[in-house]
């Protein structure tokens, strides 16, 4: 059965572009179970799939676990599937996500970001996700609802890549993205077919085909060298999905005009500037616009996973300082992404500058452009970092 | 079709590392044999596979990527055997080959009673296309013996070792209110062979969400000699310990025992239930609980 999807331009939440992705990917099968500020995905799925305009098979399932249970049964019989959650509904999918990493099934999580309790909050911040940091798991971070859209696409890309075969989670930031409502294209479903084609099996992660007299035993114990080589696959698959992403990039580029560079990092501002701002998700267009007129360069990271040591090392070239803002906080009272810097780039940062990390946007904290403007001050006021971690809204 | 008439083909592999006297392994073997045969309606099924979450089965039943059991298997974490199930049964149906081949997922009593319970229940309410063997030994096998929801009340474990003190569950009546469109337990002995062999062609042949709950004797868990599991899966029925039934269509049907016996003569072969043997009081009391449950089973197959 052939999508009944009206393309061309309109006008899409954040959420509902998520939707859209999931529809122009052609899914077998969602699994659906609403979580705030998720559940318009799930809901946009139920109606496109009991209206018939999507041939997709949606459930409502009981639980997210129950939703990654059924992801796992669809990809092990070579299926395509995705998912929508939040927050606590990531969280209660863990043990299976991990399994379904680890077992190497290509599936789609959208996860709406929103802060993991406790407290309870259903503001935006990116707790959520980063939590997953060390899960053999792509993790994309989204700055607009078309991105969304396009974000969902490459997911499928990457995650049913041969040589990568992993879950991939694509992340919009709640209420900020998820429900403010922008100009979106939606692409044309054969353009889409191009981009994406039918699904390609991995023969030795999955069940044979019906008629196969071949059988198989699937994730069953196995000795420790065989366990070794499978751990060896997850960091190789993880390097395949690095390699993978300029090509991706290119190929969106050729069939649909849009240029997202070699699609790790989003970046705006002055090229020379010797202060970079480094951030993800939705913030990154105040921040974008906050400094404008300032001699500073504006960097996005599109992938959180892979991290793009390479690439961020070529943006942030011969700045001097490096400001990073993060949505997250570690017990080392590092934000993940001024952590995962430091430990990348060693404790001076890249090519000796330094790093200013900022954290905040935690129960509904907002950022204004003015935020943004007093922590450049500060920042260039100083000689070096004087503290590890600067609170936003806290003085400098 | 007999019993007699269906060889048990070498569905288990002799390296498989089940435990000496599992009744698991040997209705294992049965299940796959019967469902693998021409069913009542002409149909033949192929197994696709057996789903299997955390359990004995997950160590017992292969390794480095080879079935010991004759059949493609998918391994899962203990919550999620049943979901992971219905998922592969969704494919059997887009593909359309979903009346040519058949799903089945092999779970024990902790991963249906207990920590599976959740998903048991969204699974079987969604009418997935799966037949769901509950392998119930009445105790967490794989761990030790260690106390389940299905674990009878008095019997010891090794986290109840003065026996058990809250009541089992009943698992049956939580299969009932979900409406499924078939459901039976079943124990395999010589004299409820035809009932087992019935019982399990029927499920197989059937579409939709099936649930066989299978009483499996477990030697270890159950202290007792691993020649008797036969013995006791026929004592179990004769005492009515436990009780077969089939529920179609929501009308439940109860096989009266042939050769009906007093409930000592199922428990003083195994240790766990010393405690209630030693004391004629409490063995009073069990016996009355059967009977009270058997009475109240009987009232069930009364049409309203």
């Amino acid at each position: 059965m052939n999508n009944k999807l009206a393309c061309g331009k309109t006008i899409l939440t954040g959420n509902k572009a998520a939707a859209y992705g999931f529809a122009l990917a052609e899914l077998d099968v969602f699994g659906g179970y609403p979580i705030t500020p998720s559940t318009e995905i799930t809901e946009e799925m139920a109606l496109l799939a009991s209206r018939e305009i999507i041939s997709t098979t949606y459930r409502n399932t009981d639980s997210e676990l129950a939703s990654m249970a059924l992801g796992i049964g669809v990809a092990t019989a070579g299926g395509r599937y995705g998912t929508a959650t939040s927050s606590q509904g990531l969280a209660l999918m863990f043990e299976l996500l991990h399994w379904a990493t680890t077992a190497q099934l290509p599936l789609v999580i959208v996860n709406t970001n929103r802060s993991l309790g406790a407290p309870w909050s259903i503001h935006p911040d990116q707790t959520d996700s980063l939590l997953f940091r060390d899960l053999f798991m792509p993790q994309i971070y989204c700055t607009s609802a078309q991105e969304t859209l396009d974000m969902v696409l490459w997911a499928y890309r990457l995650s049913e890549d041969p040589q990568v075969n992993l879950p991939v989670l694509v992340c919009l930031d709640g209420f900020m993205l998820s429900h403010t409502a922008e100009t979106v294209v939606i692409p044309a479903q054969e353009l889409v077919r191009k981009f994406l084609p039918e699904k390609r099996f991995r023969k030795d992660l999955i069940l044979p085909e019906f008629g196969d007299k071949k059988i198989i035993n699937l994730q069953c114990p196995y000795n420790w060298e065989e366990h070794s080589r499978r751990k060896r696959a997850l960091v190789s698959a993880m390097q395949s999905a690095y390699n993978a992403i300029p090509e991706i990039a290119g190929d969106w580029f050729n069939i649909f005009g849009k240029d997202y560079d070699n699609g790790f990092l989003k970046i705006s501002g002055d090229p020379n500037a010797k202060v970079v701002v480094i951030s993800m998700g939705a913030i990154i267009g105040t921040i974008e616009e906050a400094l404008a007129e300032k001699p500073v360069k504006v960097i996005g990271l599109r992938f959180f996973r892979p991290f793009p040591e390479k690439e961020l090392r070529n943006a942030i070239g011969n700045a001097s300082k490096i400001i990073v803002i993060d949505r997250s906080i570690l017990p080392n009272g590092h934000g993940v992404i001024a952590d995962e810097l430091r430990l990348a780039g060693g404790a001076c940062g890249y090519n000796g500058a330094d790093i200013h990390s900022f954290v905040g946007g935690f129960g509904g904290q907002n950022f204004s452009e003015e935020n943004f403007l007093n922590m450049l001050s500060a920042v260039l006021s100083e000689i070096g970092p004087l503290k590890k971690t600067y609170w936003m809204g806290d003085a400098p | 079709m007999k019993p007699k008439d269906i060889a048990i083909q070498p569905f288990l592999d002799s390296r498989h590392g089940l435990c000496p006297g599992c009744g698991s392994a040997i209705a294992m073997a049965h299940i796959q044999s019967i469902v693998s045969q021409a069913l009542p309606s002409g149909k033949i099924k192929k197994i696709r596979s057996m789903v299997i979450p955390a359990s004995c089965w997950s160590i017992g039943s292969g390794f480095d990527g080879v079935s010991f059991i004759g059949t493609n298997l998918v391994h899962t974490p203990f919550i999620a055997g049943v979901t992971v199930g219905e998922g592969i049964s969704i494919m059997s149906k887009r593909r359309g080959v979903n009346n040519d081949e058949i799903t089945i997922v092999w779970a024990g009593d902790g991963a249906s009673f207990d920590i599976g319970l959740g998903l048991l229940s969204g699974a079987a309410i969604r009418n997935a296309d799966i037949l769901y063997v509950i392998n119930d030994n009445q105790t967490y096998g794989n761990t030790g013996a260690q106390e389940s929801g299905a674990t009878p009340k008095g019997a010891k474990t090794q986290t109840s070792p003065e026996g058990k003190t809250i009541a089992q569950k009943d698992i049956l009546e939580i299969m009932m209110a979900h409406k499924i469109p078939y459901y039976a337990s079943i124990a395999l002995s010589v004299t409820t062979l035809d009932d087992f062999y019935t019982k399990v062609r029927y499920a197989a042949d059937q579409s939709g969400f099936r649930c066989l709950h299978l009483l499996s004797v477990c030697p270890p868990g159950w202290k007792c000699d691993a020649a008797k599991a036969l013995d006791l899966a026929e004592l179990a029925v004769q005492t009515r310990a436990f009780p077969l039934v089939e529920v179609t269509g929501g009308c439940l049907r109860l096989t009266k025992p042939k050769r009906e016996k007093p409930i000592e003569e199922f428990l003083k072969h195994q240790k766990r239930f010393d405690g209630i043997i030693d004391s004629p009081e409490a063995l009073l009391k069990f016996q009355k609980q059967i009977d009270n449950r058997w009475n109240y089973l009987l009232n069930l197959t009364r049409p309203a």
